[in-house]
């Protein structure tokens, strides 16, 4: 009988939540059952103008990925980069591992609307056996 | 395994930093550093002319799916340009009017801005202090009645001088007045200097731009490979270097470090 051979194919998982102006807010989540490994993560705004100041932690499985205090600019994927630039490599398991993002907004004077969508992409991967 | 650790500082109006941080204990090798500064400022909102995109396209479909039937029973029924001018703003304007008030619509804008545009479409066609009207323009300017084009030909003349017309006032017609925040832009706002153990020197006399595009992590990193003994410590120094007129109470002040150290699985 043929061998078979392992594969790794990349997925991808969104967090997704709404940020009013001024707001701090927490997000919990999890991982998806069928991930086996977070290899990265990065970030996107609905308005970019919403960048400056605005911080963000991200915990996965209580394991402190990114850490308080860090702006969101340093890991926002805007259209004209590749996304495997921006994004932070991190290497965890997923697995159903709970998520933990904590997102402070700071555009009060930024022309930014009354609310935007904050959307965190977890770059994903799983074993498969072909 | 790498991770980052952030340290964070508030700078008062012309203050200078020198503080002594202590690094993640796991820490056992840093790999990046790299430092961010930022002046956020209270500033008030001001109004600008936002100048909306022409719609050339939505124009000429309503005015050529909407409006060329009824033109078959204008221009050769009318004897003089004064009568056909007359049937032109008694019978056809309106409908000019309300096909391109009602069809050039800007989603995106709020509601007393749509009124804005609507309102000065309406004021373009009819004429008013700033506009000769479409009439006028038609009749005048661009002599549909003189002109010998066969029937079929002048309507799309004359839709032609319509989109004309509304092309040549676009820059009044589709603009709205928005609000914004100005921002301030960038600056240099000091030297940063970071010593372990208070005598490896990481960074010295790094200039600190504030304000400035950051980029992502991994290109903002400036490497490093220096091994640490457990329980280092970090010295920040800042000096600031701020004119008087860029004096600011509201500069925060990060550091960002990568490092790597050694993973105790379970």
């Amino acid at each position: 009988m043929e061998e078979k051979k392992l594969i790794t194919k990349k997925k991808l998982q969104v967090v997704k939540f709404s940020v009013k102006k001024g707001e701090a807010l927490d997000k919990n989540s999890n991982t998806k059952m069928e991930h086996d490994r977070v290899v990265g993560a990065f970030v996107r705004l609905s308005n970019p103008d919403a960048l400056q100041g605005a911080t963000i932690r991200l915990l996965i499985d209580d394991i402190e990925i990114i850490p308080a205090d860090t702006e969101v600019a340093l890991l926002h994927h805007s259209d004209d980069m590749s996304i495997n630039d921006v994004a932070y490599p991190v290497n965890e398991k997923a697995k159903n591992s709970t998520i933990k993002v904590s997102y402070a907004d700071n555009s009060e004077n930024l022309a930014v609307g009354e609310e935007y969508d904050v959307r965190l992409y977890l770059m994903t991967e799983v074993d498969v056996k072909q | 395994m790498k991770r980052y650790h952030v340290i964070t500082y508030p700078i008062g109006y012309n203050e200078n930093v020198n503080e002594e941080a202590l690094l993640p204990a796991n820490c056992d090798n840093i790999t990046g550093v790299f430092a961010t500064i930022s002046g956020k400022k209270e500033v008030a909102l001001s109004d600008y002319d936002l100048v909306l995109p022409f719609p050339q396209t939505v124009i000429v479909s309503l005015l050529y799916d909407n409006l060329t039937s009824l033109f078959y029973t204008f221009m050769l029924s009318r004897s003089t340009k004064e009568i056909a001018k007359q049937y032109f703003i008694d019978e056809m304007l309106p409908q000019f009017v309300n096909y391109l008030k009602n069809g050039i619509v800007y989603d995106t804008l709020s509601e007393a801005q749509k009124t804005v545009v609507a309102d000065n479409i309406q004021a373009l066609l009819e004429g008013s202090d700033d506009y000769e009207g479409l009439a006028d323009y038609l009749f005048e300017t661009a002599k549909v009645f003189e002109t010998d084009y066969a029937v079929s030909d002048l309507i799309y003349y004359l839709l032609d001088c319509t989109l004309q017309y509304i092309y040549d006032h676009r820059l009044t017609v589709f603009v709205v007045t928005s609000q914004h925040y100005e921002q301030s832009t960038d600056f240099d706002a000091g030297n940063l200097t970071l010593l372990i153990n208070g005598n490896k020197f990481m960074l010295r006399d790094y200039v600190l731009t504030a304000n400035r595009k950051l980029r992502s992590i991994t290109k903002e990193v400036v490497p490093l490979n220096e091994p640490l003994e457990s329980n280092s410590n970090l010295n920040i120094v800042f000096k600031n270097t701020l004119s008087e007129e860029q004096l600011t109470d509201d500069l925060t002040l990060k550091v960002y470090i990568e490092y790597e150290y050694e993973r105790t699985t379970a």
